[in-house]
């Protein structure tokens, strides 16, 4: 699922060269990628065109969007989604993220931009609950192979059998850059911020959290305890999902995207 | 040539317990702390014995493995400088890219090389990928972490009066090392290099670059060194600023031969037994790097892991394992220095896991009197390499 290509627009945010991408007309959605990069051919993204603008940039290091050593956390990501809401000047938005940018949404959301509208999280990382420190919060996909994580992300597609030797170079290259940033970014503390504990009273906006109860990464109580620690969510189980919502039932997602911003839908 | 002895240091007693990953997944309560002391004695005495039979000694670190229980380098060259009394003391290597406190490190090298009187050759190294699981070091940016490291260490022992560094890893208000190290400007600096990319960052510095178990691999990393190291100081590169290790295990006859070839085999087998992801997490490779493998085919053999399946000749062809009388030793590390365009400094594996102690000792005591000798006249006289009969 990696795009075979750049996306196809450019600009500088934090002196990074960003590439991303922006179709449809209608109220806007940011859409923050998971860690496998932005990807246009999505089904997700294709059914949220139809009705919305979408606005979907490739994260520092992901893609080919440039990165720097200040970039060291998801929190210092999201400062570069902050700068695109600005650059574009982008209003009443609907953030949706998945995964990695669902974590990357709430810290968005704690910088408390009047830009943001609401927030759709699927599946979301960056919060730890557990207390114990000897007990782990999600399983530690870093003892796996890379073409391994894909059993811990989605349901309907359990190993990434890509035949890498012959897929186009620019495709194993945003692959390659895509993992290392996720490894940076998810690395230690693992798959989590603990500032933004301190932080998520922030996020007043309305709160969707989306979990797949086919996840296999964070389960059922997760989802919860995320939900009860955001002052304004609900939660919507999409069945038959793990934890990439958005890959496996795309369209499960894409409705209730819609329903939450109270966008019609025709289809 | 000269050759320093080395050791893994290895709870092997543990393993005929564990079908599983000997680094990371086995767990200590397979090791029993009885057994930890006497092999840490013995593997003492071995050292002590090789400073006694010519030879100089070189310790490694590991962490969350049975393969290797030494966990501080310079803890136990501490211990060797005391009971060492003309070896060179090389530390190859300390993983300065996951420490985070490289003053440390400069410290403890320090008080080391004084106690030795100067005999410390310092190895800063980058770590193997699974030793980020057991530092929780970042596997992104290692190389920048080691290098800013470096300059750290090498400041704190060069420069003599106070100083402050704020630097994009380390930060220290107050450098001020004491004692100074006894060798001047500090001691010798080693680093591994096992590809052509890696040796020509160790020839940029003109340091000594170390490849390991790396057989014919050697050939175009040992080239690339001396190509960027003429390119960066304008003249060639000594064979001092090479080094190489092997396995070794010297045998007075057919019976002490078979056992030492067993045991060398029974440990080349176990290098593999580690966690695949743990060889190269993302990010500990550029991913640049990670694309070009990405993109190449899998292919047999390559690394020590596929040599597990090759014949003792062969092995000591290509110069993983040097093995037989004292003769016989001589000829495969001539011919394969030979074959490798030369390097002066040459690392043995000399105590391969369960290889007993009388047999170790043999070994260094026959390759201290027989070898030895004949392979400090290798490299000495302009590039000569060739063959010499050893009275064995």
């Amino acid at each position: 699922m990696y795009y075979p290509a750049a996306l196809p627009k450019q600009i500088t945010l934090s002196g990074l060269n960003i590439e991303y991408f922006d179709e449809g007309t209608g109220p806007v959605i940011l859409y923050l990628h998971s860690n496998e990069g932005p990807n246009p051919d999505l089904a997700l993204i294709q059914a949220l065109t139809k009705t919305n603008r979408v606005v979907m940039p490739a994260m520092p290091g992901f893609g080919t969007s440039e990165t720097a050593s200040f970039i060291k956390t998801v929190d210092d990501l999201s400062y570069v989604a902050l700068d695109l809401l600005e650059a574009l000047d982008l209003n009443d938005v609907t953030v949706v993220g998945s995964s990695l940018g669902a974590w990357m949404a709430v810290e968005l959301a704690t910088k408390a931009s009047p830009r943001i509208a609401r927030l759709v999280l699927d599946n979301p990382l960056g919060l730890r609950f557990k207390t114990d420190p000897t007990e782990k919060q999600f399983p530690d996909i870093y003892q796996d192979l890379p073409a391994q994580w894909a059993g811990y992300f989605s349901a309907s597609q359990p190993m990434d059998d890509r035949d890498w030797p012959s897929v186009e170079r620019d495709i194993a290259l945003r692959a390659a850059r895509g993992r290392e940033m996720f490894v940076k970014v998810g690395w230690s503390p693992y798959l989590n911020n603990p500032k933004l504990h301190g932080r998520v009273h922030r996020v007043t906006v309305p709160t969707l959290v989306l979990w797949g109860d086919q996840d296999k990464l964070a389960n059922r109580e997760y989802a919860d305890a995320y939900v009860a620690a955001l002052p304004n969510a609900e939660l919507k189980v999409i069945a038959g999902a793990g934890h990439f919502a958005f890959l496996d039932k795309p369209e499960a997602v894409a409705s209730a995207v819609l329903d939450f911003a109270g966008t019609k839908q025709n289809a | 040539m000269d050759v320093y002895y080395f050791s893994e240091q290895s709870h092997h007693p543990a393993w005929g317990n564990f079908d599983g990953m000997l680094r990371g997944d086995i767990p200590n309560k397979l090791g029993d702390p009885q057994v930890s002391s006497r092999l840490l004695n013995e593997y003492l005495d071995m050292y002590q014995l090789a400073d006694q039979c010519g030879m100089n000694v070189m310790v490694n670190e590991h962490h969350i493995a049975s393969t290797c229980m030494n966990n501080s380098i310079t803890l136990t060259l501490a211990v060797l400088a005391r009971i060492t009394k003309n070896a060179r003391l090389l530390g190859l290597g300390s993983i300065i890219s996951n420490r985070p406190d490289p003053i440390r490190v400069a410290e403890e090298y320090s008080i080391v090389d004084s106690i030795s009187g100067g005999r410390v050759d310092m190895g800063l190294v980058k770590g193997a990928g699974w030793e980020l699981y057991a530092s929780n070091a970042n596997p992104v940016g290692g190389m920048d972490r080691l290098f800013e490291a470096h300059d750290l260490i090498l400041a704190a022992m060069t420069r003599h009066e106070p100083f402050s560094w704020e630097g994009e890893h380390f930060q220290y208000r107050c450098v001020n090392l004491w004692p100074r190290p006894v060798q001047a400007p500090h001691p010798p600096v080693w680093f591994t290099g096992g590809s052509p990319g890696s040796a020509r960052i160790s020839a940029k510095y003109g340091y000594v670059n170390a490849a390991f178990l790396t057989g014919p691999g050697a050939i175009p990393t040992f080239q690339a060194y001396r190509e960027t190291y003429k390119e960066t100081f304008g003249k060639e590169a000594a064979p001092d600023r090479l080094a190489y290790l092997g396995m070794m295990a010297c045998s007075r006859d057919k019976a002490q031969t078979e056992r030492n070839v067993e045991a060398m085999l029974a440990y080349l087998a176990s290098v593999a037994r580690m966690r695949p992801a743990h060889v190269n997490p993302p990010g500990y490779s550029h991913h640049q790097a990670n694309t070009e493998m990405m993109q190449t085919p899998p292919s047999a053999g390559g690394g020590p892991a596929g040599f597990a399946s090759a014949s003792p000749d062969d092995l000591a062809k290509a110069g993983i394992m040097f093995w037989g009388e004292p003769e016989r030793i001589y000829d495969q590390i001539a011919a394969y220095n030979e074959m490798v365009g030369g390097f002066g400094h040459l690392l043995i594996m000399g105590q391969n896991a369960h290889q007993p102690y009388e047999d170790v000792r043999d070994s260094l005591e026959m390759f201290g009197e027989f070898v030895l000798p004949e392979l400090a006249k290798i490299g000495t006289s302009a590039t000569s390499t060739s063959k010499e009969s050893v009275n064995a």
